[in-house]
C-alpha cells in the first residue's frame, strides 16, 4: 500500500487517513474537529506556492497549513 | 436564578443567541473567534433575573488557543461555584464534531440543556435529527433553535430550568465511538442537490479562480463603500449643514460679534466673512462637521459592506486565499481580519488581534495595523483633501502606506525572533446575511462611533485652540522644525496637526487645510499623520492587548519608520 501526505493527493479526492504526525498540540487540535486516523476527508483545493490545503471532513470545512497538511498521511488509493 | 453559560464550538451562533436571550447587543459574525473575551448580560424571566455569560468558542476542554483557554478557564471556575447551568450550543448542520464537546461537556456531571441551533438550515442541507432520541440517549434535554430568526428561544427558555446532568456512561478513550453510535441512531442524511452557495464556495478558495474573484469582491466593495458614502454626504449630510445649519451658526457668530475669545472657541476664525466647516475650528462648526458631515458618512458605508462580508462567511476564505503573502509578513492570513476592521476603525481592529495564537503575531498584526492602515475617518478625510488632486495623488497616499505595510512585515518577520504558527481555520459556509441582525450591528457600530469620537473630537478642536491662543504650536513648531521641514519638507505649521492626531486623526487631517499645502506636502503630511502613531483611543486599547514593553517597541518602530518614509518621500516627489 502506498501512503502519500495531504499536499500529494489531488484535489477533490476521497481518501482515508493512515497517520498522522506531528507535536501533540497540533494531533489535539485536529481531534477535536474530528479528524483522527480512519476519517474519511475530502481535499478540496490547494492554494499555489505551498499555501494552505482546503479539506472536508463530514460537514466540516478546514483550512490547514501546508505543514500540517504533510503531517496527515492518507491511503492514495481508496476512492 | 443560577447563572446561565453558553458553551459551543466557535462559530455556532453563540453570540446570536446571547443576544436574543440578554437583549444586549454584541457583535455577531460568520466567522469563528469572533468572541474572543466573554460577554455577560441578564435575562429576565417571571420577574426573576439570572445572569447569562456568552464563552468564546472552543472545540475541546484541551485548550490549544487562547480564546479555549479562556472558555476552558472559565467554565472550570463556574462548576467550582457550582451554581450554573450550561447550555451548550450545537450547529445542528454538523452534529458530528459538534457532540464531541458535549460528550466532554457531559463527563463532568453538570446541568446541561442542548440548543441545536441553525435548525431552519437543517432541511436545505438534508440533515434529519431525530430530536427526542438525542435527548434520550444524551440523557439531558435537547431543543432546536435558529438564533439569528429567534425562532425556538422561547422554547428554550422555558425549559431552561429542566436543565441536568448527564447519566450518560462511556470510556474516554471511545469517545468519537460513542459518538458514531449516538449518530447512527439520531441522524439520517439524505441526498441533494448542490446548491448555489456551494457552488460559488468552490470558486472562492480555487487556487486560480479564487484570487479574481477576491479582487473583484474587494474592488466591488470599495466602489459601494464610495458610493453609499458620497451619496449620503451629497443628499443628506451636505444640505443639513449648509442649508440648516449654517445660517443658524452666522446668527450665533454676529450675536457674539464675529470675534473675541468664545467666538473663536465655538464659532472659529470666519474666513472671508463666511465659516468654513473645515478651517474655521470652532466647536460648533469644524467640531461638529469633521465627525458627522464627512466621517460618519463613510463610516456608516463602511460598516454596512463590512457586515455583510462578515455575516456572509466570505473573510476566512479571503484568509485562505492571501495566507501565502501574510505569511512572508510574520502572520497567517485570518489577519486579514483585523486589518479590514482597522479600516473602519483601529479600535476594534487592535482588539481583534486576539483570534491570533502567539503574541509575536500579535506583535507584527498590531504594529501593521497602526502603522499602515489608516481608518475610515482618517481616510474619509484623505478622500476630502486630497482626492480633488486625482487618483495619482490618492495612489500615492495609500500605494505608499501598503508598501509600508508590506516592506515593514518582511522586516519584522525576519529580525523578531521565534516562528508563526501555520493558518488552522475552520471554513463556514456560506450564509445569507439576515438583514435585521445586520442593521442591528451596523447600528451598534455608528452608536459606538457616535459615542467615542464625538467627543473626542470636541476635546481636540478645544484643545487645539487652547494651544493656539498660548502660542505653544508656534513654539512646538520651531522646536520640531528640523525633523518636519528639513526632513520632510512640512511647514513648521503642520505640527499642530501631529499634536492633534494623537486625539483624532480626522481633526488632524482637517487642520492641514489652512496651511495651503502643496499636493507634494500633502501626501508627505497624510502619509506621515497615518503612520507616526496610532490616536489615542486605540493607543490604549494596544497597551491592554499586547503590554508595556511591546508597546514601547512597537512605538519606537512608528517614529522610526515614519522619519524614513517622510524624508523619502521629501527626497523623490
Amino acid at each position: 500500500m502506498e501512503f502519500k501526505d495531504l499536499t500529494q493527493i489531488k484535489e477533490g479526492k476521497t481518501v482515508k487517513v493512515v497517520e498522522i504526525n506531528g507535536g501533540i498540540q497540533f494531533q489535539k487540535k485536529i481531534d477535536a474537529i474530528g479528524l483522527r486516523v480512519g476519517s474519511q476527508i475530502i481535499k478540496l483545493s490547494a492554494q499555489v506556492l505551498n499555501g494552505p490545503v482546503t479539506i472536508k471532513i463530514g460537514s466540516t470545512k478546514l483550512a490547514i497549513g501546508h505543514g500540517m497538511a504533510k503531517k496527515i498521511l492518507v491511503d492514495g488509493h481508496s476512492a | 436564578m443560577k447563572k446561565i453559560f453558553l458553551i459551543g464550538n466557535p462559530n455556532v451562533g453563540k453570540s446570536a443567541l446571547f443576544s436574543r436571550l440578554t437583549g444586549v447587543r454584541v457583535i455577531a459574525s460568520n466567522y469563528p473567534g469572533t468572541t474572543v473575551e466573554y460577554s455577560k448580560g441578564y435575562l429576565r424571566m417571571n420577574g426573576s433575573k439570572s445572569e447569562v455569560i456568552d464563552i468564546p468558542g472552543t472545540y475541546s476542554f484541551q485548550p490549544t488557543s487562547k480564546a479555549e483557554e479562556v472558555a476552558t478557564s472559565m467554565m472550570n471556575e463556574a462548576i467550582k461555584n457550582n451554581d450554573c447551568i450550561f447550555v451548550n450550543v450545537i450547529d445542528s448542520t454538523n452534529l458530528e464534531r459538534n457532540l464531541n464537546l458535549t460528550l466532554q461537556l457531559l463527563k463532568k456531571k453538570i446541568p446541561v440543556i442542548i440548543a441545536l441551533n441553525f435548525w431552519d438550515e437543517t432541511k436545505h442541507v438534508g440533515v434529519h435529527i431525530d430530536v427526542e432520541k438525542l435527548e434520550k440517549l444524551l440523557n439531558v434535554p435537547v431543543t432546536t433553535t435558529s438564533a439569528i430568526s429567534g425562532q425556538g428561544i422561547k422554547r428554550l427558555v422555558s425549559r431552561l430550568k429542566e436543565a441536568r446532568e448527564s447519566e450518560i456512561d462511556f470510556n474516554e478513550d471511545n469517545r468519537w465511538v460513542e459518538i458514531g453510535n449516538i449518530l447512527s441512531e439520531t441522524q439520517t442524511l439524505s441526498h441533494r442537490h448542490h446548491t448555489f452557495f456551494e457552488r460559488i464556495e468552490d470558486i472562492s478558495i480555487h487556487p486560480l479562480a479564487g484570487i479574481p474573484v477576491a479582487i473583484l469582491i474587494l474592488m466591488a466593495s470599495f466602489a459601494l463603500i464610495r458610493f453609499v458614502g458620497e451619496t449620503l454626504i451629497a443628499y443628506i449630510f451636505e444640505p443639513l449643514f449648509e442649508e440648516l445649519w449654517a445660517p443658524l451658526i452666522m446668527k450665533i457668530s454676529e450675536a457674539l460679534g464675529s470675534s473675541g475669545f468664545i467666538h473663536g472657541l465655538l464659532i472659529g476664525k470666519l474666513v472671508d466673512g463666511q465659516i468654513d466647516f473645515v478651517e474655521s475650528l470652532g466647536l460648533l462648526t469644524t467640531g461638529l462637521f469633521v465627525p458627522l458631515g464627512m466621517v460618519l458618512p463613510y463610516v456608516v458605508s463602511f460598516y454596512l459592506v463590512l457586515s455583510f462580508l462578515e455575516d456572509s462567511g466570505y473573510l476566512p476564505r479571503l484568509g485562505v486565499l492571501v495566507d501565502n503573502l501574510m505569511h512572508k509578513l510574520g502572520i497567517h492570513g485570518l489577519a486579514i481580519i483585523p486589518m479590514l476592521l482597522g479600516i473602519g476603525c483601529n479600535v476594534p481592529g487592535a482588539m481583534a488581534t486576539r483570534i491570533l495564537e502567539t503574541r509575536r503575531e500579535k506583535f507584527i498584526a498590531a504594529t501593521l495595523m497602526a502603522i499602515a492602515v489608516p481608518c475610515m475617518a482618517q481616510t474619509a478625510m484623505i478622500f476630502g483633501l486630497v482626492g480633488p488632486y486625482g487618483a495619482p495623488a490618492m495612489a500615492a497616499v495609500f500605494g505608499t502606506l501598503f508598501l509600508v505595510w508590506v516592506i515593514l512585515g518582511l522586516i519584522l518577520n525576519r529580525t523578531i525572533r521565534g516562528e508563526s504558527p501555520e493558518i488552522f481555520v475552520e471554513i463556514p459556509p456560506y450564509r445569507m446575511p439576515y438583514f435585521n441582525a445586520l442593521f442591528k450591528k451596523l447600528w451598534m457600530r455608528i452608536r459606538w462611533f457616535l459615542k467615542e469620537a464625538v467627543p473626542f473630537v470636541l476635546i481636540g478642536v478645544f484643545i487645539v485652540n487652547i494651544l493656539y491662543s498660548l502660542g505653544i504650536i508656534e513654539f512646538l513648531g520651531r522646536l520640531t522644525e528640523p525633523l518636519i521641514t528639513d526632513i520632510m519638507g512640512l511647514p513648521s505649521e503642520a505640527v499642530g496637526a501631529v499634536i492633534v492626531g494623537f486625539l483624532r486623526k480626522d481633526v488632524a487631517v482637517g487642520m492641514l487645510v489652512p496651511l495651503g499645502l502643496t499636493i507634494k506636502e500633502m501626501i508627505i503630511a497624510s502619509v506621515i499623520l497615518t503612520m507616526y502613531f496610532p490616536c489615542i483611543a486605540t493607543f490604549t486599547v494596544l497597551i491592554k492587548e499586547l503590554n508595556t514593553a511591546d508597546m514601547v517597541k512597537a512605538s519606537l518602530i512608528m517614529l522610526t519608520s515614519t522619519i524614513i518614509v517622510g524624508g523619502f518621500l521629501n527626497l523623490i516627489l
